[in-house]
């Protein structure tokens, strides 16, 4: 599966010549990507249409981040629309599908800076696959291993907890 | 997105709230009221008001179906028809029984029963006895009586007129028409509050039945079946009261013609509408569009399919988004509805209501958290719901 292209402003695709643009993560490291996948970020999209020299800059993505966040672009901007309905369609979803469930397996941390990178440069696709990723995570937890699967402490006060358990009776029962 | 904190935590502390909010709408309901264990940020963000509004609208609308055998179920049917192949059973979700136990789990002779009357927010109105009401939420499993009416005397009718949130208070209250002694007042029964509150006089009521109300700037519709509308001066009005000032008025309705087998009132777009069925196969919608002026105005004729049998009547519901539901009935059995889109004129899809009772009340999960749940509490003589499934 293709990473990040970065190939001195040119790449090919189909055997034609495609226009890139140079991206710049807070850690200044630049990648080469192509309009078409870059344009994947709606962010990204504005800033290109604002125009400017020395790549775009994105200070609040990280490089390790940002080549997963372009890996994603790449291969979903590389899809081609066949007609709908057609077995081309279809192996293509099911390739997807099976690119994005082998993308998030990913740790937690990881998965967290994603959601962040993609709800920032607007990245719709991923900011789905990424939520449903941590939701399904969630789903089926008690509050006790939500607390403990992330690190969060417990700041309720022993009124709050009354409340609590007497709000939720019904359910827990 | 705003710049993120991070305390060093497993990455999820770091995430603003809007990106959590993504997350959790994902959510089943059961998942969402864990969540609001969690910690107190996200006990704040789950009980978000956008954010619960983003979740209720994930949820597909549903209608109350009774069922009259064994225990007497009820369940919400879903009305989307995104997946027309999906089967009736998996559409469907046990709310609970309206026979329900005693709450040391044994049943007895002449268990308690409930009537589901009136649908709201999520909110459902039960009625035990004449008199004493039960508002619950089966998405989190909460219930309490409204302010009851006394027992005593014995024959006191108390019919649910409408279900409504009160606009300035945001009090989720129920208006009642009682009859006791050969007299007989509307009644104001607020969730929180703790008397019934007596308004006025009423009429003799032509038949103990009410439509649910449909609801617009504050102001509480029937169309058809009221007692004040059914007078010599209410020919061809429609009832209206207003919940600011709690009094009634007759508005004209839309003209009725020789033909007309249904009629319903219905909110479409945010306009009051009357829908009426002209025949088996013609739809004329029609919108009241000056409110104040009370000029209704065609909106769209709509050809809809022959229904299975020419004997058949009736029902027409809005479902939002500009659809409405056209349930025919034959042998005294509602089999299937039919959706329709009004804008493009086509049947969206149909869906089984087989051996079943509709109560064509709406719902749609919500896991607002209401305060009359927990005070003042619960009366005594309430009985315990046991709830079925996880919606």
């Amino acid at each position: 599966m293709a990473a990040a292209d970065s190939c001195d402003g040119i790449s090919t695709s189909g055997g034609g010549w495609e226009k890139t643009v140079t991206l710049v993560s807070s850690d200044d490291a630049r990648f080469e990507v192509r309009e078409a996948a870059a344009s994947l970020s709606q962010t990204v999209r504005r800033m290109i249409r604002a125009g400017g020299d020395g790549g775009i800059p994105l200070p609040k993505v990280d490089a390790r981040t940002l080549s997963t966040v372009l890996e994603y672009c790449n291969k979903h901007a590389a899809v081609p629309a066949p007609a709908p309905e057609s077995s081309s369609a279809e192996a293509a979803a099911v390739d997807l599908e099976w690119f994005d469930k082998e993308l998030m397996h990913v740790d937690l941390a990881t998965l967290c800076s994603l959601i962040r990178a993609a709800d920032y440069l607007e990245v719709a696709g991923l900011l789905d696959l990424t939520c449903k990723t941590v939701a399904d995570m969630i789903k089926s937890k008690t509050a006790e291993e939500i607390r403990q699967m992330f690190g969060i402490q417990n700041d309720f006060t022993p009124e709050e907890e009354e409340q609590l358990s007497r709000e939720n009776a019904g359910v827990f029962e | 997105m705003s710049t993120a904190t991070s305390d060093g935590g497993r990455g999820i502390h770091a995430l603003c709230d809007d990106a959590l909010m993504e997350i959790l709408v994902l959510l089943p309901n059961k998942s969402v009221l864990c969540c609001r264990a969690v910690c107190r940020r996200w006990r704040r963000i789950t009980n978000d008001g956008s954010f619960l509004a983003g979740l209720s609208a994930r949820r597909p609308l549903k209608m109350i179906i009774l069922s009259q055998s064994g225990a007497g179920a009820v369940s919400a049917v879903s009305l989307s028809v995104d997946d027309p192949t999906s089967p009736a059973e998996s559409r469907r979700s046990h709310l609970f029984d309206r026979r329900q136990l005693y709450e040391d789990g044994r049943t007895r002779r002449n268990n308690r029963c409930f009537d589901v009357v009136c649908s709201l927010d999520g909110l459902l109105v039960l009625s035990q006895r004449p008199g004493l009401f039960v508002v619950c939420n089966p998405a989190t499993r909460q219930w309490t009586n409204l302010p009851a009416l006394r027992q005593e005397p014995r024959r006191l009718h108390a019919i649910a007129c409408g279900f409504f949130s009160h606009g300035s208070s945001g009090e989720y209250r129920l208006l009642c028409h009682v009859e006791y002694r050969r007299k007989r007042y509307y009644y104001i029964l607020a969730a929180g509050g703790a008397l019934p509150r007596r308004l006025g006089r009423a009429p003799r009521p032509p038949s103990w039945e009410y439509d649910a109300p449909v609801a617009r700037r504050g102001i509480l519709h029937w169309l058809a079946s009221h007692p004040e509308a059914a007078t010599a001066a209410g020919k061809n009005k429609m009832l209206a009261f207003d919940t600011a000032s709690e009094t009634f008025q007759l508005m004209p309705r839309p003209p009725e013609r020789a033909g007309d087998t249904a009629r319903a009132l219905l909110e479409l777009d945010g306009e009051l509408s009357v829908a009426v069925m002209q025949g088996l196969t013609s739809l004329a919608v029609w919108d009241l569009r000056h409110y104040d002026a009370e000029v209704w105005t065609l909106r769209c004729l709509v050809v809809v399919e022959v229904p299975l049998s020419r004997l058949s009547t009736c029902r027409l519901h809005s479902v939002g988004g500009g659809a409405i539901l056209i349930a025919n009935r034959y042998s005294c059995k509602f089999n299937a509805a039919r959706l329709y889109d009004l804008k493009e004129k086509r049947m969206l899809g149909e869906i089984s209501l087989s051996h079943e009772d509709p109560t064509f009340l709406m719902f749609r999960e919500s896991l607002v958290s209401h305060a009359f749940f927990h005070s003042p509490p619960r009366s005594s003589e309430v009985a315990y719901i046991k709830f079925t499934d996880y919606m």
